[in-house]
């Protein structure tokens, strides 16, 4: 009995599998994933002994939610935060246009529900941002493991890992979702060099108010990128061990952030919405 | 007053006029032929018609519906523009399936059908991927007839077609004329346009002329 159980599983597994890497972006996803994860987990595992923080815990919040605001001007920890967006935004940068100019005709000469199909293209991106942290997570986890990392503390550090998912999750969302609908109106590699753009200048101009207006810190609240790193939150005794940087921005909380990112991928979408429902499909 | 009727149709995109007060008048059961060089406005006019691009003066109007007033696209037509664009990892029939299922007003039978008369087999496993140029187009003219539309819009449907595949084609456009569809075709094929059509229309530089 239990040996039909195991199997019934593995087939469900290994459908479930094949069905993942049909789909092209899929595929995408996952080999860039890992190969990002890889490099940046074996560059961090290097950065966490030198932190002196070597655990699992210590090992996700030095890859996923700190960026040294003090060395932002300096290009390696600027590189380790932007690059797996930038290979995230560059994969899906043309899906929600690339969908329309491949099915816009047969779809929308049988229905006009373009909302309806602007959420659900939405929703698709959102599978396929998670799909990539979660690949990320996962070999930043297997990458622990293996160099023999523990969780400190196993509510805590579980706790830890499943903010800075959501945090990252939906910044990067966020980035996709300004791409994808700008897309809808101007030219899919400007759209992508606008959230690009959006993305690094609001890093760097964080990091010029740091060191030249430290009385105005408070703007970084509005940067969508300050509230996907987690150390510039203010402190809590989530990371307490964790602490390694003296910046954080003054009753900026965790739930604060999520607001704000949910909050604002609702209004990008209803402005896609908008847009899609205006728009000729040429 | 035909059953599609275009009144003063222009359309402008930035600074350009593409479309040049048309004014046409189509009855159904009746094959409408449309020729011009390339960027002649043949496709756009075809988009016009399908309600995927709003002029920016004049109207469109089916069965006594005005395009964009009454209706924000025409209620039963059946269209090819361009290359065909199904889904990469679906079956023949599995693309179909899912385009049938946004008007759900047939069933897997008549969708099977619709591919049988194009000379495909429904039963093929094969993904839309693995198919050749000849059998994505022969399935795009099953995805333009298998909803039995009154109004059929096809741009370029013979194009990667073989000898036997324009020939099928042909035929499967008479019998859609006799069912009473009013069809519109653009064509490079002059072949296609004087065996097929009732009326032949010359369109330039935006301009609709009946030739």
């Amino acid at each position: 009995m239990d040996i039909m159980y195991v199997s019934i599983w593995i087939y469900i597994g290994v459908n479930n599998v094949r069905n993942l890497l049909y789909n092209e972006i899929n595929k995408k996803i996952i080999i860039y994933g890992s190969v990002i994860a890889i490099l940046l987990g074996l560059y961090n595992v290097y950065l966490t002994n030198l932190y002196g923080i070597n655990s699992l815990e210590g090992l996700f919040f030095v890859e996923y939610g700190f960026v040294d605001i003090r060395a932002i001007k300096y290009v390696t920890p600027f590189l380790k935060w932007v690059l797996p967006q930038m290979v995230l935004m560059w994969i899906l940068k043309e899906f929600v246009a690339g969908e329309l100019d491949k099915n816009g005709v047969y779809i929308f000469t049988r229905t006009n529900r373009r909302g309806k199909w602007v959420i659900d293209k939405t929703y698709d991106l959102f599978k396929f941002v998670i799909l990539f942290y979660f690949i990320m997570f996962l070999i930043t986890y297997i990458i622990g493991i293996v160099v023999g990392y523990k969780m400190l503390y196993i509510y805590k550090g579980i706790e830890l890992i499943l903010t800075m998912f959501i945090l990252t999750v939906l910044l990067n969302y966020e980035y996709i979702l300004i791409i994808n609908i700008l897309s809808l109106k101007i030219d899919v590699i400007y759209s992508f060099l606008i959230a690009l753009f959006v993305d690094i200048f609001s890093l760097l101009l964080s990091s010029f108010i740091y060191e030249y207006f430290k009385m105005k810190i408070y703007l970084l609240k509005l940067f969508p990128v300050s509230h996907g790193i987690l150390a510039w939150h203010s402190m809590n005794n989530m990371y307490n061990n964790l602490y390694m940087s003296e910046f954080s921005i003054k009753n900026f909380s965790i739930i604060d952030s999520i607001s704000y990112l949910i909050l604002s991928c609702f209004i990008i979408v209803i402005y896609g919405i908008y847009v899609f429902q205006h728009k000729d499909i040429i | 007053m035909g059953y599609l009727e275009v009144t003063n149709l222009s359309k402008n995109i930035g600074q350009n006029e593409i479309l040049k007060n048309i004014n046409l008048n189509l009855e159904k059961g009746t094959i409408y032929g449309f020729f011009g060089r390339n960027g002649s406005g043949k496709t756009m006019l075809f988009r016009a018609l399908c309600g995927l691009i709003k002029p920016t003066s004049g109207t469109i109007t089916i069965n006594n519906k005005v395009l964009h007033r009454d209706i924000s696209f025409p209620e039963s037509i059946g269209v090819i523009i361009e290359s065909p664009g199904f889904w990469d990892h679906y079956t023949g029939f599995e693309n179909l399936k899912v385009l049938s299922s946004i008007k759900n007003i047939i069933g897997d039978e008549d969708i099977r059908k619709s591919i049988k008369r194009v000379g495909l087999d429904p039963d093929d496993r094969r993904i839309y991927k693995k198919y050749s140029l000849g059998m994505k187009q022969r399935l795009a003219i099953a995805q333009a007839i298998m909803e039995r539309p009154d109004i059929i819009i096809l741009d370029e449907p013979t194009n990667s077609l073989d000898e036997n595949g324009v020939q099928l084609v042909r035929e499967i456009l008479l019998e859609e004329k006799k069912r009473g569809a009013l069809i519109l075709i653009a064509s490079h094929n002059k072949d296609d346009i004087d065996i097929l059509s009732d009326v032949k229309y010359k369109v330039d530089d935006g301009a609709v002329i009946q030739s």
